[in-house]
């Protein structure tokens, strides 16, 4: 059967329920709580120090403005290593005679003429005389 | 010790003064709470939660409303956040852990004098109107003081709680349940 709720009805409902309350311990259990979480917290300077940049559009502005500046920072230094770099390569390539040790005494040799190469190696390897087959009686 | 004296020890970072008006504005925060999570244990650890974040707040109360309108707006605000996280979870497949804890902590709720009829219908009124009527029919606050704990307009909170009684109205009705049984 369908009972009709009027507006007076509802209010007196909710208000009754609007009475109610727990028991004291819950309210002791809770208070014990929060008590426990203040005194665990302690005053450590770390933790009182709270930055939060995305709490105002303006701190939005100085933290973006920051990390604008790092980004161009770090492209800057790369830009100048990679010039130092491309600097002394070219420098290497189209001035040899900087390579040369200035001492009259020595010469430097390159490597390459100094030690055998690998190839030389093999060359000799290729030339090898045959054994004399098992079946073969020599006199 | 008056409220302002304990605002002001609160402020100097006093657990004393938030003692006082933990006393004070307990039982408001825990039932307010309750309705709007519709379960104690939910609403015993918003009760904790939210008295924390007045302690780490209350230096930003200039006192331009008073205290009970602040602290009803921090504890909405955390209900109504709450619930948000629990429809995004129930939104992901997650199990609903509050609603299990309500069935389980049911025949309490009714040795309270929370009517588990009312109780289950104030859970599919939108939260919002349910924080209005709520405010309104069970602590008896003027529309002014809901609307400045809400931040709405005087309009909007009459709207809100017209329509949550309708919709309160049509799912007592479709329960068939009758005014002198609640």
């Amino acid at each position: 059967m369908r009972h009709a709720w009027k507006e007076q009805d509802i209010n007196k409902a909710l208000h009754k329920m609007g009475q109610a309350s727990p028991a004291p311990e819950v309210f002791e259990r809770a208070w014990f709580k929060i008590e426990e979480k203040v005194a665990s917290r302690g005053n450590h300077f770390w933790t009182s120090i709270v930055w939060r940049p995305w709490g105002h559009p303006v701190r939005w502005v100085a933290a973006m403005a920051c990390l604008a500046v790092a980004f161009t920072g770090f492209l800057y230094n790369r830009s100048i290593v990679d010039q130092q770099e491309m600097g002394s390569y070219v420098i290497s390539v189209s001035n040899p005679t900087e390579n040369i040790t200035k001492d009259l005494g020595m010469v430097k040799v390159s490597k390459l003429l100094s030690e055998p190469s690998y190839a030389v190696a093999n060359l000799f390897e290729d030339v090898h005389v045959d054994p004399a087959p098992e079946d073969q009686i020599l006199l | 010790m008056t409220e302002l004296e304990a605002i002001n020890r609160c402020q100097r970072g006093d657990i004393t003064g938030l003692d006082v008006l933990y006393e004070m504005h307990r039982t408001k925060v825990f039932n307010l709470s309750w309705r709007m999570l519709g379960s104690p244990h939910d609403a015993e650890d918003s009760l904790q939660e939210v008295f924390l974040k007045v302690f780490d707040r209350i230096k930003n109360y200039r006192g331009d409303s008073a205290f009970s309108t602040w602290l009803y707006r921090m504890t909405t605000n955390h209900c109504l956040d709450i619930l948000r996280r629990r429809k995004i979870l129930a939104f992901l497949g997650f199990e609903n852990a509050p609603e299990i804890q309500d069935k389980k902590a049911g025949a309490k709720v009714m040795d309270l004098g929370l009517s588990p009829v009312i109780t289950k219908a104030l859970e599919k009124i939108p939260a919002k109107q349910k924080a209005c009527l709520l405010m309104r029919e069970m602590d008896e606050l003027s529309y002014e003081d809901i609307a400045s704990a809400l931040q709405l307009s005087l309009g909007s909170v009459k709207s809100n709680i017209h329509r949550a009684k309708a919709l309160l109205k049509e799912e007592l009705e479709k329960e068939g349940v009758s005014p002198e049984d609640v």
